[in-house]
């Protein structure tokens, strides 16, 4: 009996019913808060790609909006981040337009790339400052706990279970969207295939493969 | 032959089990292979053709899946990839005394579906380690008993490597070795020249195939193992034991069986069988065999032991000698040190190796020249690779000219992290939380274990020796670390029904063959006696294959 043959003889033995279950797919679908919900309308989706092709724009290689990062922001902001984290991107993504009202007249989406640049750069540095400022302020209150709780003997159950999302000083609203553009980028069929270097099946191992300046890297 | 009586029965499908399976269907007994969960088949129910921009998520974390897996989460395991290859911790709970991360593996195939296939041999460091020092107690074998298993088993699973001649990492029948890249051809060279022959940067041996084995296609240089290889490249139950067990006609396979019990004849004083629930239906099931292996998953394979027989032993079949559910052992690790290296513009590597450099045991052994304050020891894996540039800078780090930056490689770093050995203490132990049951309604296990001096003194030498090696060999920015371990983090868990040279201080003898029931034999991590500091998994298939063997040679004398 070739190998073939024998797993097939394990399929019928077993009578082939699987029960794997995605579960992740199921944690996809809880009910998000109708404002996140709302990263999901299309001028959201289309807003979105805009700042992310400001951050990673077309050059001689596809940019975020060619990933449509937009489209993926949403799923990550409702899925995977905290209720104090959503309503900080929420709130920061609507003020995009008036921010660039009062600074260039006119609507993001209408801003010429040296605009968009010049705004998503001072966005970035803001977004530095104000993220140095929340890790201080977490160390202090850290520290505070750790005095209050000097006695507790539970303090390794503690560390294996993240605090409450209300006890959260949010992040700013560019480090999401800067951190998910570039995850959305780089993991995209066309920032991985088309910007990066990706060979799916190398088939061989080469430790020193020649390289010259500009070539890309392999994803 | 009714349709519940075999000849052997094998309680778990993962690594031991699928082991003990192929050998007892080889040597010609009808054999039942029982697993708690689901069945998982080779390519077909495998991650491997999806890529990550298929994932909503990218491969990422949820909250959802936070909340479902409060253990997984803890450390890397926790991904969109494979987690169906992961426990459902809801319908599984256990109680953490202690706290313990339990990293589990529910399907056919159990955890060879998502080891590290790291492939050592222990060596007789390590067989005489606890005689010579006095903690726990004596192996009941030597190096030389096991050796030739370990080749057995080596030249089946497939194991790739370097035979590198040192007397603390015994070379083993291998394949090709993988390709160091070129920084750590030069790095490895430079260590031997600056630790005087003494310290070695040798290629990670691994169970990875590097030509076409027994069926399956060598190693594609995917690096995505864990979600499953449709080439069967690296070795798995579903890649190398399960096929030619099922081949010889002798194997049956029965997923969603949980066995609840081993039966215990008193005038016998053997197994008659098992006692199952069927985890879809909640049926019971009696399955009877002349002999039974029990490979459950360490600390699994000693929960099925202190449900058994409790009418005879009020702490279950093997616990005459007090030492079932103790001496519970792991790898502590999270801990080592890494750097920049300079130069190598020039060159980059093209394919994604499954293994990287192993650094064996030079602590506490023979041409060791310092004084060290611990026992034991603690070998390293690590690589050197060129990745990506980070992006981070000061200046403006957004818009065209960054991005097209970032497409570029960045420089070559290189990183270690050490693995160390856990003394086989024995109040460091696992139990049953009666007051607490899982979706079946049966008692959970409690764990009640930590790390002591040793280990913690031996963490500082982990990360200290690793610098010192680094700056020596001429590796910049040489920075140490110590993520912190919690029990169970190495996914290593081993003891708890320990071997031993009497029945009074052990569970199992020689053989792996319980001294109270001497037809159930246990070959998996719950065997072991000591812990050594090398990956373990190769052992258990060695120790299952000579079992065997020992098993159905007493079975034809009529002994078992």
């Amino acid at each position: 009996m070739n190998r073939r043959q024998a797993i097939q003889r394990v399929a019928m033995i077993i009578g082939g019913s699987v029960i794997g279950a995605n579960l992740f797919l199921e944690g996809c679908t809880r009910s998000a808060s109708k404002d996140v919900e709302t990263l999901f309308e299309q001028s959201n989706v289309d807003l979105l790609n805009e700042l992310a092709d400001a951050i990673l724009p077309r050059t001689s290689t596809p940019g975020a909006k060619d990933a449509n990062v937009g489209a993926f922001i949403p799923v990550m902001i409702r899925d995977c981040y905290t209720s104090v984290d959503q309503k900080a991107f929420v709130e920061g993504l609507s003020t995009v337009d008036e921010v660039a009202q009062k600074e260039f007249n006119k609507k993001f989406a209408e801003l010429t790339p040296e605009e968009r640049l010049q705004f998503v750069n001072r966005l970035d540095k803001q977004a530095k400052d104000f993220q140095k400022e929340k890790k201080e302020k977490e160390k202090a209150r850290e520290q505070d706990r750790a005095n209050q709780n000097e006695s507790s003997t539970n303090r390794q159950n503690q560390n294996a279970n993240k605090v409450n999302d209300l006890d959260e000083f949010p992040n700013h609203f560019f480090t999401m969207l800067k951190q998910l553009t570039l995850t959305g980028f780089f993991t995209s069929e066309v920032g991985m295939t088309q910007a990066l270097r990706y060979v799916k099946i190398p088939g061989k191992f080469d430790g020193a493969y020649p390289y010259k300046k500009g070539d890309r890297a392999f994803a | 032959m009714a349709d519940n009586v075999y000849d052997a029965i094998v309680i778990g499908s993962g690594i031991s089990g699928g082991w003990a399976a192929k050998e007892l269907t080889e040597k010609g007994l009808k054999t039942i292979m029982l697993e708690r969960g689901r069945n998982v088949e080779h390519v077909k129910d495998y991650h491997a053709n999806k890529d990550t921009w298929e994932y909503p998520h990218r491969g990422g974390r949820t909250k959802q899946m936070e909340a479902d897996y409060p253990v997984l989460k803890r450390d890397y395991p926790l991904n969109e990839k494979n987690l169906d290859f992961w426990v459902n911790e809801k319908e599984s709970p256990y109680t953490e005394t202690k706290r313990f991360d339990w990293y589990r593996g529910y399907h056919v195939g159990g955890r060879s579906l998502m080891w590290g296939r790291q492939s050592y041999r222990f060596s007789d460091l390590d067989f005489e380690a606890n005689l010579k020092d006095g903690h726990g107690t004596d192996w009941p074998i030597r190096y030389a008993d096991i050796a030739p298993w370990y080749s057995y088993a080596e030249k089946w699973a497939g194991i790739s490597g370097n035979r590198d001649g040192l007397a603390v990492l015994p070379d083993g029948d291998f394949m090709p070795p993988m390709d160091m890249n070129i920084v750590e051809k030069d790095l490895a060279s430079r260590l031997k020249k600056e630790y005087g022959g003494q310290r070695h940067f040798i290629m990670g041996r691994t169970a990875n195939i590097t030509k076409p084995h027994t069926g399956r296609i060598n190693c594609q240089y995917q690096n995505q193992c864990w979600l499953g290889c449709n080439f069967g490249a690296y070795f798995s139950t579903q890649s190398s034991t399960l096929p030619p067990a099922v081949a010889t006609g002798n194997l049956t396979l029965r997923p969603f069986s949980i066995v609840t019990e081993i039966i215990y004849d008193k005038d016998t004083q053997k197994a008659k069988g098992v006692r199952i629930i069927d985890a879809e239906t909640n049926q019971t099931y009696e399955f009877f065999a002349k002999v039974i292996f029990v490979c459950a998953s360490a600390f699994n394979s000693t929960w099925v032991l202190m449900n058994s027989a409790t009418d005879v032993w009020e702490n279950g079949l093997g616990s005459s000698s007090g030492e079932l559910g103790h001496n519970a052992m792991d790898h502590h690790f999270r801990v080592g040190a890494g750097g920049r290296v300079e130069g190598y513009e020039d060159k980059y590597i093209f394919g994604r190796r499954p293994t990287g450099l192993y650094v064996p045991r030079f602590v506490n052994v023979d041409g060791d020249n310092k004084q060290r304050d611990y026992v034991r020891g603690f070998g390293y894996q690590g690589a050197a690779s060129r990745g990506r540039w980070s992006g981070e800078v000061a200046e403006m780090s957004v818009g065209g000219d960054w991005k097209d930056a970032m497409l570029e490689p960045g420089d070559w770093s290189v990183g270690f992290t050490a693995f160390g050995e856990i003394l086989p203490y024995h109040e460091n132990r696992i139990y049953l939380d009666k007051k607490t049951k899982d979706k079946w309604g049966l008692p959970v296990l409690a764990m009640d274990m930590e790390i002591k001096d040793n280990e913690k003194k031996m963490r500082k030498d982990m990360s200290e020796e690793m610098k010192d090696m680094l700056d020596k060999v001429g590796v910049k920015d040489v920075y140490t670390y110590d993520n912190e371990y919690h029990f169970g983090m190495g996914i290593h868990e081993m003891g708890t029904a320990r071997m031993g040279t009497d029945a009074k201080n052990s569970v199992l003898n020689k053989h792996n063959q319980v001294w109270d029931a001497k037809n159930v034999f246990v070959t998996d991590g719950a065997s072991m006696t000591s812990g050594a500091c090398v990956n373990p998994s190769l052992t258990y298939m060695a120790l299952t294959a000579r079992a065997v063997d020992f098993a159905v040679a007493e079975l034809k004398k009529g002994n078992l």
